[in-house]
């Protein structure tokens, strides 16, 4: 595949390493601060609050990113895939392209199904994903700097406040609901942290945006700092969750809901789930702008256009029919996620990029641009 | 009703391709085959939604396909 | 990615897709508006003798805000009148019996805002399992609504309105916030319910006439199922024991003196200490209580700080018996520990808890040695300190 200067970098936009560790964190922790406890709950009881400090191991992707970003500096995997392994490695790359909107279909499911079956029961889900995807598509067309700046203008208050009201469920802590610890030993910790390294693995994200990283020295501090932020933040809403749902943590499928609904201060300061829902909303948003902008990038890069800006809308509208298509119900996915789930994500986000990286040392194939041309 | 809803994704599908052509630059031939391919999977896809909505989706077959290694970690 | 471009046709075609949009966004399937949703305060639930499930909810008719100028009309004028609406139906399962509630509203049922769930004496005998079920799966059902269980139907509790309160719940909820019962919401009893004890207390309920309600002890669950009512006396027992307890009024004599001794318990902790000494299991219930004097009949100065010690020992007397009737009455009769013995050992014990959390309730529990030790001290004599009305 010919890859000239100007068709190859048809994202315009950089960002700083903070802004890619931000939105690789809010990719992280996005869907899983609602769902919380729920999936590893289940496994590991009162002790899944562990369960995103095991589950942090699946973080390496990141590095498995950064290590191939280093090998081929300013192209993205979908990029470099060819370039390693040719025609077979179009193929990987188409892959990742798939994956990518499957994985995206997830997110978008899981907020639909949470304003459905909590919020708005009788809009069609089509209708809530839909409005979802549009204003997404308007944030991917932006570019790359339009979703890290919006994120970085949404989320941060949006965690702020999270933070705020889950510290003001303190009224309703039983510290008691810990104890004791690891009972029947770490097992079922690891059986539990099965879950939540699915959306730590997804710190490959990282190969799609680390080309557009202006100081590409710092990048794998700030990964390395996303990380521990991840673990702490969901350590964090765990606990809370044990503290006051004790061993309900695994009936709710939306922990922080229940818990953020049992909040009541002096009588009056009550009642404000649907708030913590619209900062939610806006974390969800930042999380589905990553996944969409990298499904339409990589269709861009893919087919070697000179622009993917008008691909931004056709895979809106196709991100939707394939969030409905992906699964029947949210026990399925919830079901999936905790099973075959891991070996998929893992398998296309850990073991086929340290394939790569293992041929392209054998083959000794080395990207065209040097070190710092890309920024 | 199908039909009702087919006809939405029709008008949708449209719009999106009225929205976006004039944006693409003159002579960019394939950047306008790739709006017109990607609208047209999008709607094809709604089409067999719209018609089969019980087709098994991606993660059927995602799951088919591990579920030998699924059930190492049990029920 | 060229703004200028944004022109003509692009522009149109956003336009259309913005206006497509705009009947969408603002939620229009799930709009409910004030006035076309019923305001649900409460909810009872109980069995019918043939088996079906009766729902009757409580229905808060919102009274025009602004001056009583309508007349006596609707919501009823001044402070009488209340300003509710009660109405049941029947079916096998709640969601049916609700449905058919609905049938014969004009307005949605909305349960955003309700505050209480009254269970009726024959669903809380036969199991509770089911209504648990719904509170949980039911989005628009709060969790941290109040629980309470009634011998008489929840139908008459939800008609017993007191004067100038506008509805039935008002009383019920003030009652709870003063802390004269315990507060077990939904959540706790879904917690204790499948925690390790696997029983529960729910507060009762009663009538005592037509505008007055009362607490009346507590209804006790092994399960799901309600196996012994505990009186006010033992009920209060427990809730020093789990910890939640609340300011209340003891009289206590002292001995060689005439006329009582008020105080008033104002904080007060316990600790659980549990201990396995080969096949014995034993536990230690730690009492610590503050008190303050109310009332002081005796001609005792309480200036004297040996005349202070003197009132908290009679007091740590029957702080301590009271205690032990709880306990004996819960271990023997009631056979269900809802005094969070079995958290305690499961915390201390892990090992041991796994070999006898099978048979706790029916074996363990009912034989388990409990000592009670309490401790009373006395911070405040109230604002004097010499018996008020005597001469010097």
């Amino acid at each position: 595949m010919k890859m000239k200067g100007g068709t190859g970098m048809i994202e315009r936009g950089r960002i700083s390493a903070g802004q890619m560790a931000l939105i690789l964190y809010v990719g992280c922790v996005g869907v899983k601060i609602l769902t919380a406890p729920h999936l590893a709950a289940k496994w590991a009881g009162r002790d899944m609050w562990l369960t995103p400090l095991v589950a942090a191991v699946s973080g390496v992707s990141f590095y498995v990113a950064l290590k191939l970003h280093r090998r081929f500096p300013g192209e993205t995997i979908i990029q470099y895939s060819p370039r390693i392994l040719g025609w077979f490695g179009k193929g990987i790359a188409l892959l990742y392209w798939i994956v990518y909107i499957h994985a995206c279909s997830f997110v978008i499911r899981y907020y639909a199904d949470l304003v459905n079956g909590v919020f708005l029961p009788e809009t069609p889900p089509a209708v809530v994903m839909g409005g979802m995807a549009l204003v997404c598509a308007a944030a991917v067309r932006g570019g790359l700097e339009t979703i890290v700046r919006s994120a970085q203008f949404l989320t941060v208050p949006a965690f702020a406040i999270l933070v705020i009201f889950t510290v003001l469920s303190s009224t309703e802590w039983d510290v008691e609901n810990l104890f004791p610890i690891l009972e029947r030993g770490i097992g079922p910790v690891v059986r539990g942290a099965v879950n939540p390294s699915i959306w730590f693995s997804e710190y490959f994200l990282a190969a799609f945006l680390l080309p557009y990283v202006k100081e590409q020295d710092k990048a794998g501090r700030w990964g390395a700092v996303a990380i521990v932020g991840s673990i702490l933040t969901l350590t964090v809403f765990d606990l809370i969750s044990v503290f006051v749902l004790g061993n309900q943590s695994a009936t709710f499928l939306y922990p922080l809901f229940e818990t953020v609904r049992l909040i009541s201060l002096a009588g009056f300061f009550e009642h404000i789930d649907a708030f913590i829902l619209a900062m939610w909303l806006t974390i969800i948003f930042a999380k589905i702008c990553l996944f969409q902008y990298v499904a339409v990038l990589g269709s861009a890069q893919w087919l070697g256009l000179s622009d993917y800006k008008p691909l931004s809308l056709p895979i809106a509208f196709i991100l939707v029919a394939v969030s409905i298509w992906t699964a029947p119900n949210l026990s399925f996915l919830n079901r999936f996620l905790d099973g075959e789930g891991v070996f998929y994500s893992h398998l296309v986000q850990v073991v086929i990029p340290l394939g790569l990286l293992a041929v392209a040392g054998i083959r000794k194939v080395k990207g065209t641009r040097e070190e710092g041309n890309a920024s | 009703m199908n039909w009702a809803k087919v006809l939405v994704v029709t008008v949708v599908s449209v719009l999106i391709v009225l929205f976006e052509w004039p944006q693409i630059n003159r002579g960019r031939k394939k950047e306008k085959a790739a709006l017109l391919v990607f609208t047209a999977l999008g709607w094809g896809l709604w089409l067999l939604l719209i018609l089969f909505p019980d087709l098994p989706g991606p993660t059927h077959f995602v799951q088919n396909l591990l579920r030998p290694l699924g059930r190492m970690l049990g029920e | 990615m060229r703004p200028e471009r944004l022109k003509g046709a692009g522009k149109r075609a956003l336009c259309l897709l913005l206006m497509a949009s705009l009947p969408i966004l603002p939620g229009c399937w799930d709009r409910k508006e004030l006035n076309e949703i019923a305001l649900i305060r409460a909810v009872g639930i109980d069995r019918t003798e043939d088996g079906q499930i009766e729902v009757t909810i409580l229905q808060a008719i919102p009274v025009r805000a602004g001056t009583g100028g309508e007349g006596g009309g609707g919501g009823g004028g001044g402070g009488g009148g209340s300003q509710q609406m009660v109405l049941s139906a029947r079916g096998i399962t709640i969601p049916e019996a609700k449905a058919k509630l609905q049938e014969k509203m004009g307005r949605r049922i909305f349960t955003g805002h309700q505050e209480l769930v009254v269970l009726g004496k024959r669903l809380a005998k036969t199991g509770i399992r089911e209504a648990l079920d719904f509170f949980a799966r039911f989005p628009g059902f709060r969790k941290d609504a109040f629980l309470f269980v009634t011998e008489s139907s929840p139908k008459e509790i939800f008609e017993t309105v007191a004067p100038g309160e506008p509805t039935a719940t008002e009383t019920l909820y003030k009652m709870v916030k003063l802390e004269r019962a315990v507060d077990i919401t939904i959540m706790r009893v879904l917690q204790e319910v499948s925690g390790d004890a696997e029983a529960a207390v729910i507060p009762v309920v009663m009538k005592v006439n037509d505008t007055t309600l009362a607490l009346d002890g507590a209804a006790v669950f092994r399960g799901d199922k309600m196996v012994d009512h505990l009186d006010r006396k033992a009920a209060e027992g427990l809730l020093w024991i789990r910890n939640e307890f609340i300011s209340r009024i003891i009289n206590t004599r002292l001995p060689g003196e005439r006329g009582y001794v008020s105080l008033e318990v104002t904080r007060s902790e316990t600790e659980l200490i549990p201990k396995i000494e080969g096949k014995k299991r034993r536990i230690l219930l730690k009492v610590t209580a503050e008190d303050d004097v109310h009332f002081n009949g005796t001609r005792l100065s309480l200036y004297n700080p040996s005349v202070v010690d003197r009132i908290a020992r009679p007091m740590e007397r029957i702080l301590r018996d009271r205690i032990r009737r709880t306990v004996k009455k819960v271990q023997k009769k009631s056979r269900a520990d809802v005094l969070g013995f079995a958290r305690a050992f499961h915390r201390e014990y892990p090992e041991e808890w796994a070999k006898m959390k099978d048979h706790w309730n029916e074996q363990v529990f009912p034989r388990l040695d409990v000592d009670i030790q309490v401790r009373v001290h006395i911070r405040r004599p109230g604002v004097t300190d010499r018996p008020a009305g005597l001469p010097e």
